[in-house]
């Protein structure tokens, strides 16, 4: 039997390496969804044991990322669920969440986009983390959140197109001057 | 102010609205990858530490 316990340390360690591989993103993934850095940590830590308590239904070889994103993501909308009332953004609930994590200090652009993508339903923002920054494809995103495929891309598209209102992304405006400077400036050279 | 004149024949409005998405995946990706690149902070590692070392003496008994 010494063969299967051999075989079984290397999956173990194999498990561990790899899930260690994993939590940079797995903390980005959760700073992104939760603007609060204390919750954001917890998150991790919950999921880290969460998947530490079921590694035996990880399938060896199958993508490592998606199974820790998908347990912390249930983890996030578990607690969530836990918390009820405390959750959607009611503008006082919504000051509170302004919390900037430390690496986005002094950069009020990046304030601004976190407010920003702090004001997005739940599954938007998530839907537009998975595949606009952690790397998922629309296929892998869709097996995670447990929906069909047309509607992470429709998901992905709302969140977008809120992110570009909220923070009036138009292209011209966020560089030159303000829309009305702007219009007196663009008459003065037309004519 | 920027130029804003279309060089590449697209339709300047397309054009806008293409890069204002553009813009906002590059924010998204820059706060993503400012707490990726942080790593791992030691108190995951100690909890690992400790998942792993809980396992070991489970097993051996």
């Amino acid at each position: 039997m010494t063969g299967d316990k051999a075989t079984e340390d290397d999956i173990a360690r194999t498990f561990k390496r790899e899930m260690l591989s994993c939590l940079p993103s797995l903390r980005a993934f959760a700073y992104s969804l939760s603007g609060k850095p204390d919750r954001a940590d917890d998150l991790v830590q919950d999921a880290i044991m969460k998947a530490w308590a079921k590694q035996n239904s990880f399938e060896p070889g199958t993508n490592m990322k998606a199974w820790l994103f998908t347990i912390l993501r249930n983890e996030f909308y578990s607690q969530a669920r836990k918390r009820g009332r405390e959750i959607q953004d009611s503008d006082g609930l919504f000051t509170e969440r302004l919390a900037v994590h430390p690496a986005q200090h002094g950069n009020l652009d990046m304030q601004d986009f976190r407010r920003a993508l702090d004001r997005l339903a739940d599954d938007q923002r998530e839907a537009i983390i998975l595949v606009g920054a952690s790397g998922f494809s629309y296929e892998e995103a869709a097996v995670i959140c447990g929906c069909a495929l047309g509607t992470i891309k429709s998901r992905v598209n709302r969140a977008r197109n809120r992110l570009q209102e909220l923070l009036q992304v138009s292209g011209e405006q966020d560089y030159g001057p303000d829309p009305d400077t702007a219009a007196i400036t663009n008459r003065a050279f037309a004519g | 102010m920027r130029e804003r004149t279309s060089q590449t024949g697209t339709e300047p409005q397309q054009e806008t609205a293409t890069e204002a998405a553009q813009q906002i995946t590059d924010r998204l990706r820059q706060l993503y990858e400012s707490v990726q690149a942080e790593g791992i902070p030691d108190k995951f590692l100690d909890l690992l530490e400790r998942l792993d070392e809980a396992e070991q003496r489970s097993l051996k008994k």
